[in-house]
């Protein structure tokens, strides 16, 4: 609850001090199709990491970091840092590789 | 170079005869040799010591504050009485605080899971009061070490005999030597290999001793807290996103790292930087 | 605005002396701080570097980089993912893992290649 009161009025500060019509139409629409693509493979590469135990400490935090700031209207940002967190788990998912059958050098 | 090698021929060797145990014995046994390789001038025993096995000057301090009023003494009294107040002695399973101590962490056939001294605490204090217990400090901390207290002086002795327990040793030990996070480290990648080296100031622990001593008061914590609490401390260091303390994964493997300290004296001296 | 302006020379001059990448804001790292800051390079942890307090001595002394490599850019590429040419290297790999900015990676590059 608070969290959405929270959302709400980021987004409506963003609003008023920019274009209103502008934002909130930005907003209403939820997202530009690059945004979208970047959350789902970050989100699904996440999800992947934390059933293999082997997700990054940051990359939840990206993620939503990267919704907040597509929701006030900051795309360039949000579908940087929504990239970012996608290449975290990419990388993470390369170390799931051979995870399992890791063991010592001697 | 030669004695090593030898030595690890003749533990394979041994290893064939009793397959049950051999995989983790014959660890164990390379993992011991590592570290005399790496310091050849401490012994086995000294391990127990952990870190300060390896450095006079902080050993020096290690002792001066054990022989003062240790700062987690207090706390241990209060697990103590803990143990009293929410009737723990009633469990089967801590009646014998000493030996509760010795045969955790154990595979449980029945259950097809590793059962941590710290989760059979939190089951029976669920039992005696219908309560939760946290899993990583206050109270299953202090009654921990106070249980741990009572078999100071005992060796740590994990079992790994059946088939399943032998698959979750195999899981732990690929938990421990796997690197993670955006540091890309592995447990061993400090603890084993680079045991004894400085980051920055501060000397890397060897892994080889590192159960001896749970639960451990840090300075930096301020507090005591469980193996399980370091752990989630370590993968955040290394930038990976910590499980939950006594998750599977995590108890798994502590019976991987109890069983690398398998023969060294458990120790209530329990103060770390 | 007389602060900004002045502000503003500041970082001029500190560009200019420390032959910084001239890009603006009162916030930009040096390439030293970069190379020894805790939350960025923390080379110290690991690595002697000389003029840097406290290091640790995990990795090699970072010293006679010229001689050591020759090509610079083979030092960048070693800063950026050291586990191409060792898989098991404890280094972490700061360029592929995104622990440092390409331009923090030249930044300490020059830094250590200037040792």
């Amino acid at each position: 609850m608070k969290k959405l009161l929270l959302t709400t009025l980021t987004v409506f500060a963003f609003s008023a001090q920019a274009d209103y019509l502008g934002s909130s139409h930005n907003w209403n629409d939820g997202s530009s199709d690059p945004f979208k693509a970047a959350l789902a493979a970050a989100e699904s590469g996440y999800a992947a990491n934390l059933k293999a135990h082997m997700a990054w400490r940051d990359t939840g935090k990206m993620i939503k970091e990267a919704k907040k700031l597509q929701a006030s209207g900051n795309t360039a940002s949000a579908l940087a840092l929504a990239n970012k967190a996608h290449t975290q788990t990419v990388n993470a998912a390369e170390q799931t590789v051979g995870a399992s059958s890791a063991g010592p050098r001697f | 170079m030669k004695k090593l090698i030898t030595a690890v021929v003749s533990i394979g060797l041994m290893a064939g005869a009793t397959s049950a145990i051999a995989d983790m014995e014959a660890d164990r046994k390379a993992f011991v040799g590592h570290f005399k390789s790496i310091q050849p001038s401490v012994e086995f025993a000294d391990y127990t010591n952990g870190v300060y096995a390896y450095d006079e000057g902080s050993r020096g301090q290690f002792e001066e504050i054990l022989d003062g009023i240790p700062p987690y003494e207090e706390a241990v009294e209060k697990g103590a009485a803990e143990f009293e107040k929410f009737g723990l002695a009633k469990c089967a399973a801590l009646a014998d605080p000493a030996a509760a101590r010795v045969k955790h962490p154990y595979y449980d056939d029945a259950a097809g899971t590793v059962v941590t001294l710290e989760g059979t605490i939190r089951k029976c204090y669920n039992e005696q009061t219908g309560k939760k217990m946290g899993p990583m400090k206050g109270k299953v901390a202090r009654i921990s070490a106070w249980i741990s207290d009572q078999a100071a002086g005992e060796k740590v002795n994990v079992k790994v005999e059946s088939d399943g327990a032998k698959a979750a040793y195999a899981r732990g030990k690929a938990t421990f030597y796997a690197k993670r996070g955006q540091f890309n480290m592995s447990c061993a990648d400090c603890h084993v290999y680079n045991a004894g080296k400085k980051a920055r100031a501060d000397i890397l622990s060897p892994a080889l001793g590192h159960t001896t001593h749970v639960p451990m008061y840090r300075a930096k914590w301020g507090s005591l807290g469980t193996l399980h609490r370091r752990y989630g401390g370590c993968y955040k260091n290394m930038r990976a996103k910590p499980l939950m303390a006594q998750s599977p994964e995590y108890r798994d493997m502590e019976f991987f790292h109890q069983a690398m300290s398998n023969g060294l004296e458990i120790t209530d001296a329990r103060y770390r930087k | 605005m007389k602060k900004t302006i002045s502000s503003i020379s500041a970082v001029v001059t500190l560009a200019t002396l420390f032959m910084m990448p001239t890009q603006a804001g009162a916030k930009e790292m040096t390439d030293e701080e970069v190379t020894f800051g805790r939350k960025a390079g923390n080379c110290l942890a690991c690595h002697m570097i000389p003029g840097g307090n406290l290091p640790g001595n995990i990795g090699p002394p970072l010293l006679a980089m010229k001689a050591r490599y020759p090509d610079k850019a083979t030092l960048k590429a070693q800063i950026s993912d050291a586990t191409v040419r060792n898989p098991d290297s404890i280094m972490p790999p700061f360029g592929k893992h995104g622990i440092l900015t390409d331009k923090q990676l030249d930044q300490v590059t020059n830094y250590i290649y200037s040792k």
